[in-house]
């Protein structure tokens, strides 16, 4: 189990040294640079400022000063805005994705294996047609166009819900249902999808052969079997939502990290851009790391690590 | 049922322009967001240009562009997950952590690179759909894979001397089938949408081409003043998803 | 199985509930809320470069001037002064003030915060305000020691400024955050942290409250020299998008929506106008094409100034900006330079006379020319005005050009590279004087110039202009734009306009035509 536990963390630390040189060369290759602006400084105060942060060095060197700074822990502060380390960047918009990614998530996945189990369990009539219809929209309307509807209609209309902003639970309310959208209706998609093939298969009716409750049938049997596949989507699904999502964030005013990463990438504010990438990796590979291990608990049929 | 609306969509995409005589890059800025009338049957964007001429030649974009990414993403996506999940071990680890590295690169800076590297256009824009693109597709697929190997059915087969390739390709893909048209239904939309956002910022095709997704960005700023400029393509989106989704319905029958 | 997922479940409900534990603040009465697009970067006042910023500083900081609506700005921390016959020399007698820690303001302050922008060393982008003052650029540039430069402050209240030239608009720029002090903690490079309150002071009618999660909150400054006039309470900034400012205004959860530091949505002006609260202030701001000169078919100044007179800005302004901005004919607004120059609006006729006449020159047909591309940075405004402007050539000239959008920072690069033939692009100036305007264009290096266009006749009339005669020297700056005019290296579209939404309960807010927004006797009815 240690040398298991042990493998992956040397694969987890090629990785981010992997996407640390990739973004790094990536950020350099493409033009502009963060102090070109339409109001144009004059070129010897722009190479000045070039200079003074270190960009005139060639790659190369400005790779390797990042990585040694990197390694003792320092992430930088931001270009654009004076003052602001990395570090505290993080540490303010991260809590505040998180929560609404938490709770985004958690109503994607009841709602959706709510609707995707009675989908498959009454298959054919009202209830079914009604929840495929609830998952088409989630999957055919944009987040964005979700958000905007959903703002004018519950915030500005009829004032149930606050516009924008953070503070209290019901600023929650309606980010966490436009983030959830799609992936409530994939997942109650790909429940149904997959709880149907598993209704159909020998050992399930076996069970309901021995007269055990529909119930128990679906739930302690089917379920677990049909929720494979909804489980290697829900790793995925959970790292991006807790970075937080541009367009979600942007809409209500929300002061999370998913602005700051595209932000940083438009204001070419690299240290920024660095330090919200690696952060963003480590996360996604953690959680998909533990999606691996529920593989395992799912179904102990199905071997991750390489037998011989 | 599935199809008769996406023969519909397709018929009024080759035919609207000739019915409605307008082009589709025709301004008339003093008839700027008029709502559907007997003179323009959708009525008018911000530019005055006929939203039932644009709209036709935003299916073309779109559904290429829609079609051929998921298409793109479905094949990667298949041998990448299959190869995977059927070889296990540390060929399965190094693909699917190259699979994650790729996932976490910020997105707009390759987008930005290639818009540089590639310039604008249908290519540059399939590149930087299905770069990405194939990623949940094929941990789907890898998913279903490491579960169905075990299978009896499998064993057997393995027993028996079947190739690797084989294996895969007769008992294990087609057994998948389920997951992979679900996330095939989530593939196409979020292929639109995708191009709709990169033409915006300059990769796609260029003003004034359109396509439904773009027209859709447009239209959402003004959804409280001139609602039909959004609802108007969004509807028809719906309306080509819920075909192939019936269709991809019934073809598992 | 289900048991565990119920565990997880209430976990996760628990961690939701935890969301509606962030303190509420308490709400006071007299406090004016604005958005903003973006937060302000710093709030050391030699750094400052976008508006937000310079909002921030207007509002922490105070200088020798304030602008307040006037024709001349105000006295501010400068209690009298008095200007040298040469019009060279400025003597300025400070008021007694002090900064938020309590020291006093000395005129050591100001002496030492502008001579360490003219530090070789220090990297300061907006230097350049400085060059005005004696031997400013060559200390800059290392030519001349620090102490060369025309700043002296013989005593703690007194601070002697001489100029390379008389400069009528001088005072205008003491009253720009370009020339506010900066404490002693930030010069000394001690902190950059803003709210490193025990560090960093400032001297100016409000104080930062506190600035955390999009939001910036200030309040009065009870060490600020002119208190009584500070009238509110606090005023919060808050940072949001566009379109989610505009329904929180609605909502009457925002005081001000719109510029100078956000942007109303286009789509909601019509209904603005119809119901009448949409206010409208002119810019000074000019919205244009740069031409490549080097790149045909733009090398030749007849087919610049065909594009130029084929445009119908009327149209332009009336239904794709539809907010109340000026078609521009000509580079400086009529408001700061009055006088004849410029051309006709949509003046077909000379457009096609013109056109024609360059494919008769070079023996070709409209067929033969190379294809024209417009760049333009991805925004909703520049791609409906490209496209708009697409289609004006087409019907003036029977010819298509191609649209390019492009990223913004790509657009820039492009842009320094020459790498475009037509680029969408505005000009703010940094204070009202023509010269603002028309010294980007004077040489081809310069960082905003960018068109490759230089001539000797223009420089000439610029460095003409430094003399005191204020009539005489207006008619030398016609004569420089006409210059500009006949060349047409940039083709002028519109004026820009402020449009924004106030509270009518909301009074005493300075909007400057600079652009930004000055707070000091702001109040709430």
């Amino acid at each position: 189990m240690l040398i298991y536990l042990a493998k992956k963390l040397f694969y987890l630390g090629c990785s981010l040294f992997a996407i640390a040189t990739l973004t790094f060369f990536l950020m350099k290759a493409i033009p502009g640079d963060p102090f070109a602006e339409e109001q144009a400084m004059r070129k010897d105060m722009h190479e000045a400022l070039l200079k003074h942060h270190g960009m005139d060095l060639p790659w190369f060197v400005q790779y390797q000063n990042y990585l040694t700074r990197l390694l003792k822990g320092d992430l930088g502060h931001s270009l654009k805005y004076h003052g602001k380390s990395v570090n505290q960047i993080i540490a303010s918009g991260f809590p505040v994705s998180a929560s609404l990614g938490i709770e985004a998530f958690m109503i994607a996945l009841s709602g959706g294996l709510f609707l995707g189990i009675l989908a498959a369990y009454k298959k054919g009539g009202w209830q079914d047609h009604l929840a495929l219809c609830v998952m088409l929209l989630g999957v055919s309307i944009p987040s964005f166009i979700i958000a905007s509807g959903l703002q004018y209609l519950f915030a500005l209309k009829f004032s149930v819900f606050p516009i924008a902003r953070w503070g209290t639970l019901s600023h929650t309310i309606l980010p966490a249902l436009s983030l959830a959208a799609l992936p409530m209706a994939f997942i109650a998609k790909m429940t149904r999808a997959s709880l149907l093939e598993v209704l159909n298969t020998d050992y399930i009716k076996t069970a309901k052969a021995k007269g055990l409750p529909a119930r128990t049938v679906l739930l302690r049997h089917a379920l677990p079997n049909a929720l494979l596949p909804v489980v290697s989507y829900l790793g995925q699904l959970l790292a991006a939502i807790l970075v937080g999502s541009f367009v979600i964030e942007k809409i209500f005013s929300i002061p999370g990290l998913g602005q700051w990463l595209v932000n940083s990438v438009s204001n070419r504010d690299y240290p920024t851009i660095m330090g919200l990438t690696l952060f963003y990796s480590v996360i996604l590979m953690v959680i998909v790391f533990l999606v691996d291990i529920a593989y395992g608990f799912l179904d102990p049929r199905i071997k991750v690590k390489n037998d011989e | 049922m599935g199809v008769v609306i996406l023969g519909a969509i397709i018929i009024f995409m080759f035919t609207s322009p000739s019915l409605s005589g307008y082009a589709y890059d025709a301004i008339h800025l003093s008839q700027k967001n008029e709502a559907p009338s007997s003179q323009f049957w959708f009525g008018t964007d911000d530019l005055g240009r006929d939203l039932f001429t644009r709209v036709a030649y935003g299916a073309r974009i779109s559904l290429l562009v829609g079609l051929s990414a998921a298409f793109i993403d479905l094949i990667i996506g298949l041998l990448w997950g299959g190869i995977a999940g059927m070889m296990g071990g540390r060929i399965d680890e190094v693909m699917m952590r190259v699979a994650d590295i790729l996932y976490s690169l910020p997105y707009m800076l390759v987008v930005i690179l290639l818009s540089v590297v590639l310039g604008s256009g249908i290519i540059s824009i399939l590149v930087a759909i299905t770069m990405f693109g194939w990623i949940t597709m094929a941990r789907i697929v890898r998913g279903q894979i490491l579960l169905l190997k075990e299978m009896d059915y499998v064993l057997a087969a393995k027993a028996l001397g079947a190739s690797y390739g084989r294996i895969l390709t007769k008992h294990l893909l087609p057994n998948a089938y389920g997951p992979i048209l679900v996330t095939l239904t989530l593939t196409i939309p979020s292929a639109i949408f995708a191009e709709a956002f990169l033409s915006f910022l300059g990769l796609g095709i260029q003003a004034p081409m359109a396509s439904w997704g773009t027209m859709a960005n447009e239209g959402l700023p003004a959804m409280q003043f001139y609602p039909w400029r959004l609802f108007i393509p969004a509807i028809f989106i719906s309306a080509t998803l819920l075909s192939f989704n019936l269709i991809g319905e019934a073809l598992k029958e | 199985m289900i048991k565990q997922l119920k565990t997880i479940f209430g976990l996760f409900a628990l961690l939701i509930l935890c969301n509606g534990c962030f303190p509420q603040k308490p709400q006071l009465k007299n406090v004016l809320r604005l958005s903003c697009e973006d937060e302000p970067h710093t709030l050391d006042p030699r750094q400052a470069r976008d508006l937000a910023t310079a909002t921030g500083i207007h509002l922490f900081y105070e200088g020798l001037m304030r602008a307040q609506g006037g024709e001349k700005p105000e006295l501010a921390l400068a209690e009298s002064y008095e200007i040298s016959p040469d019009q060279k020399t400025y003597t300025f007698k400070l008021r007694n003030s002090s900064w938020s820690n309590g020291e006093p303001v000395t005129a050591q302050d100001f002496e030492e915060t502008w001579k360490s922008v003219l530090n070789p060393s220090y990297t300061a982008p907006n230097a350049y305000q400085l060059y005005v003052i004696k031997n400013a650029q060559q200390a800059k540039e290392g030519k001349v020691a620090i102490d060369q430069v025309g700043i002296r402050a013989p005593d703690e209240k007194t601070l002697v400024v001489e100029l390379e030239n008389p400069t009528p608009y001088f005072t205008q720029m003491l009253a720009s955050h370009f020339y506010y002090p900066a404490c002693k903690a930030l010069r000394s490079h001690v902190s950059t942290d803003p709210l490193d309150k025990k560090l960093i002071s400032t001297n100016g009618p409000y104080l930062l409250d506190s600035w955390e999660r999009n939001e910036l909150v200030a309040k009065p400054s009870p060490h600020y020299w002119d208190r009584s006039s500070v009238k509110l309470d606090q005023i919060q900034f808050i940072v949001s998008d566009n379109s989610t400012a505009f329904q929180l205004y609605e909502q009457k959860e925002l005081d001000w929506a719109g510029s100078p530091l956000a942007i109303l949505p286009i789509d909601a002006l019509q209904s603005l106008k119809k119901e009448g609260v949409l206010h409208v202030k002119p810019s000074a701001g000019v919205h244009l094409f740069r031409v490549n000169t080097e790149k045909a078919p733009f090398t030749d100044a007849k087919m610049r100034r065909a594009f130029a007179y084929a445009l119908n800005r009327k149209d332009l302004v009336e239904h794709v900006l539809q907010g109340n901005q000026t078609p521009a004919t000509r580079i400086v607004p009529s408001s700061v330079l009055p006088g004849p120059v410029g051309f006709k609006d949509h003046d077909l006729i000379k457009a096609r006379k013109l056109f024609k006449t360059y494919l008769q020159d070079n023996n070709m047909k409209a067929e033969d020319l190379p294809t024209i591309t417009i760049l333009y940075p991805n925004g909703e405004r520049q791609h409906k005005i490209a496209q708009v402007v697409q289609q004006q050539w087409k019907e003036a000239f029977g010819i298509e050009t191609q649209l390019q959008a492009v990223e913004t920072k790509v657009f820039f690069s492009q842009m320094k590279s020459h790498d475009y033939q037509l680029a969408i692009g505005s000009w703010y100036a940094d204070f009202l004087d023509p010269i603002s305007f028309l010294e980007i264009f004077k040489y081809k290096d310069n960082g905003t110039n960018n068109t490759q266009w230089e001539n000797s006749a223009f420089i000439a009339l610029l460095n003409a202009s430094a003399i005191a005669n204020p009539i005489k020297r207006k008619e030398i700056l016609l004569a420089a734009e006409n210059v500009l005019m006949r060349d047409m290296p940039v083709i002028p579209l519109f004026f820009n306009s402020y449009n924004y939404l106030k509270r009518p309960d909301v009074e005493g807010v300075y909007f400057s035509e600079l652009g930004y927004l000055d707070f000091k006797k702001a109040a709430i009815k």
